[in-house]
């Protein structure tokens, strides 16, 4: 399918196209974060403790003063960059396992490959972060590890499933008969192929992703203060909630409506590109 | 149908195996020495060195892996580095408070979701289908902690409906404690509803168009039977591997929810076991939070071929 065609059925499905402009707009969010903030989002002002929302501030601020607005913008920059850059980690360690799984198969496939990733869906993505919060340290970065390990096995079994489909094609055939390497066949042949619900899955992977990460800065795992996130804000939150339910609520909404947006826009994507689940 | 059960126990068993290297593995890599830990900066060299060999920690790594093995496989899952106690124990204290949210939890998320799917399935392209879809994929998009948040704040501190935190044991007071469990389970069961819901439409519209449908009608079945009694039989069975998979999101969410709503649950003490680097513990309940989504797999296979003979075949 063509990319023109691809956009024009895209473009038909009016809650597909909601969700690119949330998408859109929050990853323009993220980046003119310097020039849209009001205030700056990492100085207490002692002065304005706790003020509700107000003409002034305009979704009130928090325990040291900090305006809340300019924390949630700054805190799109955590939050996207986490879910993209943990999708990245997952689809390197998937992708290329799964295929090879799935086209090699045999003992590999079965004995090796297919329990390592039982094993790894067996694991908690939250349990998995706290070892590895324990052994490395709690940060953004170990967060973002454990994410990523957590997600790859989406990406495992979906590669591999089609790659023994794929496999099984004559165009796949041909190009092994013309005697072209393993190598050459699933770079060239196979995953140009499997493209469509990879990035279907990968844009249900980041939406996923960002939800892990604000539960994550939510535990203090993820991002560490004074940096502005969305998860941490909420921890702070939950102390205040009858003071400054502001707190509690706002970042909340944050997080909501883009993985909102990205699980619509995930969803117009698999209604043109993967045609097995139109339903 | 034994030998489809003792085949997915078998695959089961290199699969905890690995999970038992890998945490081990990860435990090795962490900072600092437990003897500091347990005896705090001012332990003289001696009594450290005195605890490392009663921990067993100057024996060769594979020696500590194979011990520790062992005792797991005896239902030993060591003493917490903190106050010395059996981790069985606490573990034994923990469970059956977790146990109860994920089954009310299930509970409310199969008896939302599932009719919400039939109704969209059977009304397809009506407003209640749409109402449905875009009320499941909010469910699914809404962050745990949040809903928790929410719930918390408005349910439980404005309304005062139900408790805002802490927890009561079901054999204490039975209905308090299901008091207690409903809006942790509620802000756990949100995500689960929306994929039940989205699987039960998507499988109940794939059934309604097969012939046995349309036979069953064409022979003047009535269509609530139709629905209920052919296509939703059919249209459960792909539910089955779709809970097992579930509840390994939902045992993360423990740890987020169970923080949240002051739970002493398995959660709660992984967690506090983390906040106080209680590596024993940790390394246990590691083991255990896997074992829990293993076992749950397991089961929700075999009767999922127990109720689909064509799965014991394929």
């Amino acid at each position: 399918m063509t990319f023109r065609r691809v956009a024009k059925q895209f473009a038909r499905r009016p809650l597909a196209m909601l969700g690119l402009v949330i998408v859109v707009a929050m990853v323009l969010v993220a980046i003119f974060a310097p020039q849209l903030a009001p205030y700056d989002p990492t100085k207490p002002d002692f002065t304005a403790i706790l003020q509700a929302p107000s003409s002034k501030y305009l979704l009130g601020t928090d325990e040291v003063g900090r305006d809340l607005l300019s924390r949630l913008i700054y805190g799109a920059r955590a939050s996207i960059r986490a879910g993209i850059i943990a999708v990245l980690i997952a689809v390197g360690l998937g992708v290329p396992t799964g295929l090879l799984s799935g086209y090699v198969g045999g003992w590999l496939d079965r004995l090796v490959i297919m329990r390592l990733t039982d094993a790894m869906i067996a694991f908690p993505t939250i349990v998995l972060a706290l070892a590895l919060a324990a052994a490395l340290g709690g940060n953004l970065t170990t967060a973002m590890l454990a994410i990523g390990i957590g997600s790859a096995p989406a990406f495992i079994r979906l590669a591999r499933a089609q790659a023994l489909s794929l496999r099984e094609q004559e165009f796949v055939e041909a190009a092994r008969a013309l005697g072209n390497g393993a190598n050459k066949v699933m770079l060239r042949h196979v995953l140009p192929n499997a493209v469509g619900p990879l990035l279907v899955q990968a844009s249900i992977a980041i939406a996923a992703a960002i939800l892990a990460e604000t539960a994550l800065s939510f535990l203090g795992l993820g991002v560490q203060p004074p940096t502005p996130s969305w998860g941490s804000t909420l921890r702070i939150g939950t102390g205040y909630m009858q003071q400054a339910p502001w707190l509690s609520l706002y970042p909340g909404l944050a997080i909501f409506a883009t993985v909102l947006g990205i699980n619509l826009l995930g969803d117009g994507l698999r209604d043109v590109l993967d045609p097995r689940d139109r339903a | 149908m034994l030998s489809f059960v003792a085949n997915r126990v078998l695959t089961a068993i290199p699969v905890i195996v690995l999970i038992t290297v890998a945490v081990f593995s990860v435990m090795q890599l962490l900072p600092g020495d437990p003897t500091l830990a347990i005896l705090g900066d001012e332990a003289t060299p001696q009594s450290r060195a005195a605890l490392r060999e009663r921990m067993g920690l100057n024996r060769p790594v594979h020696v500590q892996y194979l011990s520790w093995l062992g005792g797991l496989a005896k239902g030993d899952l060591g003493r917490s580095l903190v106050d010395n106690t059996p981790v069985v124990r606490a573990v034994s204290f923990a469970f059956p408070v977790t146990l109860q949210i994920a089954l009310v939890s299930l509970f409310i998320s199969l008896s939302v979701g599932v009719p919400l799917g039939i109704l969209s399935a059977v009304r397809r392209g009506g407003v209640v289908d749409a109402l449905s879809s875009v009320f499941a994929l909010s469910a699914i998009s809404i962050p745990a902690f949040w809903a928790g948040i929410l719930l918390m704040y408005f349910v439980a501190l404005q309304l005062g409906w139900f408790p805002s935190s802490g927890f009561v044991r079901f054999n204490e007071d039975p209905l308090r404690s299901l008091h207690h469990s409903i809006l942790p389970a509620v802000a756990l069961a949100l995500r689960p509803i929306g994929i039940f819901m989205r699987m039960t439409r998507g499988s109940m519209l794939e059934v309604i168009n097969s012939d046995f449908v349309r036979t069953a009608r064409a022979k003047g079945v009535s269509e609530t039977s139709v629905n209920l009694r052919h296509a939703l039989r059919n249209a459960l069975i792909p539910l089955f591997t779709l809970m097992g998979l579930e509840f390994s999101g939902l045992m993360g969410g423990v740890v987020v929810i169970d923080t949240l709503f002051a739970v002493p649950g398995f959660g709660r003490l992984i967690y506090s076991a983390f906040l106080r680097s209680d590596f024993v513990m940790m390394q246990s309940l590691m083991v255990l939070f896997s074992l829990v989504v293993i076992v749950v797999n397991l089961l929700t296979d075999v009767s999922y071929s127990l109720l689909d003979p064509r799965i014991r075949y394929s």
